[in-house]
């Protein structure tokens, strides 16, 4: 049966980002859940640059992820409005309400950002954490990817959205590692 | 038409400058040696086919010959290309005639217009010019040079704050002749050139960062002011020799760059502002505010001690070497900053995120931005390239007072 996450849209880039983001959800059979606030939060990933130099943006559609049934838009229903308000005393609507849908529903979050975390943490005391690069990492590993594969995975996230894991994160010297290593 | 005299004149000085020899030269234009020697005193005028043929010999175009307008671009005998460490030394040799021919056209440019040059007037100044063996006189390299960048920050009327579009004022206040060049190896960081007719000539290494030319032009202008018939030739890595020649320009370029009163006084605000802390943060955003290397800044507060010693090794203790996240596509390494923010509100906002007390969205609301290029510029800020292909990553929330 499938696990279902709330997923922030820090973490939803990411997943975007490395190319693979239906196979890293069906090979741990994990579905998405977010709120319609995830629209205008997950816009642009980095593209290639242009001949003049300039960096373009690719516009994120996130259709292919419903249709394939492994992204979920949950609108907040009157029980979740009480963790949204309270949320939101510190936390902007999009980020209140990914904390909120999970608090409601009771899911796990999976989200990098660390204030949200934050915040997270103090309200919801139990609620499970989920970062980016842990999904990723089991996941890679559990499709068996080539260490080339695996690299450009990396790669690709690191690139398309910018992203560094922080200090906190236990996989960050996995993921660093994976970049430092010269091109195949 | 040119005179025999002048035109003799122009072949001994090109020349010269190819590095052949009258026996050389004779040799190739299939002439006698004595005869390259009248035709050198303007004793006899070249006949065109052997005007065609010296052309082709020199490397240089018959309109250079024969043009009756002419600089002579003559460098100080004294200025002599040294050996630097990673540098071809022929590299290095078209760098310098590169150098020359521009401040030449320079000067050309001055005459067609009519335009007589007066000695600009911190040009002039003879306060810290060594002449001939006499030494600094009274006053120690280092102690002329930190005067010499006061003396000129007062002239260019600097008070205590940034020195602000440099090359206009240095070329209106020193006449100084500044150009940015791809020709520069990259062992190089600098030229300076002095002639009569040139005057002061400065090269400085175009593929450098913004900071990094900023040092080089105030270096070279501390050589200008103390010895500028000697000239200098800058080596990326800085100098090994510690003569007096050296540490004037770097005291120099030091005082005239970071002026100390300022710097303490920026120092104290941020302070002030954080209840006694000063971060890493605050370190990289006073060095954009004076347009200077991270480690200059780092290295001046440290010398008026006013961030313990060693407070660079222990904040650039996390380096990643060449192969690395370094050798990215500039896509990420060139994020630029939010335009139409004022920068402490930017500063601010950074600040903020690094310290979790907002989100990775509030971040990209504040930039005007979305979150992958937010992200983007919050990482450029963490990563600094020290040279050599070692990059080091900041964490902007070290207090660096704390940490010592």
């Amino acid at each position: 049966m499938k696990r279902s996450l709330v997923t922030d849209a820090s973490c939803l880039l990411n997943l975007l980002a490395s190319g693979r983001v239906d196979e890293i959800l069906d090979v741990l059979e994990v579905e998405l859940v977010a709120t319609p606030h995830l629209r205008g939060e997950v816009l642009y990933l980095a593209g290639p640059r242009e001949s003049t130099g300039a960096v373009t943006k690719e516009r994120v559609d996130l259709s292919p992820l419903e249709s394939a049934g492994l992204l979920q838009i949950r609108p907040l229903d009157e029980a979740a409005l009480e963790h949204l308000v309270r949320c939101s005393e510190q936390l902007r609507d999009a980020a209140a309400a990914g904390v909120a849908l999970s608090a409601a529903l009771e899911l796990p979050l999976a989200t990098d950002d660390g204030r949200q975390r934050n915040v997270a943490r103090e309200l919801y005391p139990r609620l499970e954490l989920v970062s980016p690069l842990e999904l990723v990492r089991p996941a890679v590993e559990r499709l068996g990817l080539d260490h080339a594969a695996v690299h450009q995975l990396a790669r690709d996230i690191r690139l398309r959205a910018s992203f560094l894991p922080p200090k906190r994160d236990p996989h960050r010297e996995w993921f660093r590692t994976l970049l430092d290593e010269p091109d195949t | 038409m040119i005179s025999s005299q002048a035109l003799g004149e122009r072949i001994t000085s090109i020349r010269k400058a190819r590095g052949l020899t009258q026996a050389q030269l004779a040799s190739k234009l299939g002439v006698a040696r004595t005869t390259l020697v009248a035709i050198e005193k303007g004793e006899r005028r070249p006949a065109n086919p052997e005007l065609v043929e010296l052309s082709r010999i020199l490397t240089v175009s018959l309109h250079e010959l024969l043009r009756p307008q002419h600089t002579s671009a003559e460098v100080a005998p004294r200025f002599h290309l040294p050996a630097i460490p990673g540098a071809d030394p022929e590299d290095l040799r078209q760098a310098a005639e590169t150098l020359r021919t521009m401040a030449r056209r320079f000067v050309e440019l001055e005459r067609r217009l009519g335009l007589v040059r007066p000695p600009a007037p911190l040009e002039t100044v003879d306060t810290y010019r060594v002449h001939g063996s006499d030494g600094d006189g009274a006053l120690a390299p280092r102690l002329a040079g930190e005067n010499a960048a006061a003396t000129v920050r007062n002239a260019l009327a600097l008070g205590d704050g940034p020195a602000v579009a440099l090359d206009e004022r240095l070329a209106v206040e020193m006449g100084l002749r500044i150009f940015y060049l791809d020709e520069i190896p990259a062992a190089a960081a600098g030229i300076l050139l002095w002639g009569e007719e040139l005057g002061g000539v400065i090269g400085i290494n175009r593929r450098h960062p913004h900071e990094r030319r900023r040092w080089t032009l105030a270096h070279e202008v501390g050589h200008f002011l103390r010895d500028r018939e000697a000239g200098d030739v800058l080596p990326s890595a800085g100098h090994q020799r510690r003569d007096a020649a050296e540490v004037f320009a770097d005291a120099f370029a030091s005082c005239f760059l970071l002026p100390r009163g300022g710097i303490a006084k920026q120092f104290t605000d941020r302070c002030r502002v954080r209840g006694g802390a000063f971060t890493v943060a605050d370190l990289l955003s006073m060095a954009a505010l004076y347009e200077v290397p991270f480690q200059s800044i780092t290295r001046c507060l440290e010398e008026l001690t006013l961030l313990p010693r060693r407070s660079w090794e222990r904040i650039t203790a996390h380096k990643s070497g060449r192969g690395g996240m370094h050798r990215e596509p500039a896509t990420l390494s060139q994020a630029e900053r939010p335009p139409g923010l004022p920068s402490r509100y930017v500063d601010l906002a950074i600040d903020a995120y690094a310290k979790e007390l907002i989100s990775e969205g509030e971040l990209a609301e504040y930039l005007e931005t979305d979150r992958v290029s937010a992200r983007a510029f919050y990482h450029q800020l963490c990563r600094k390239d020290l040279g050599d292909g070692i990059e080091v990553v900041l964490d902007l929330t070290e207090d660096v007072l704390e940490a010592a």
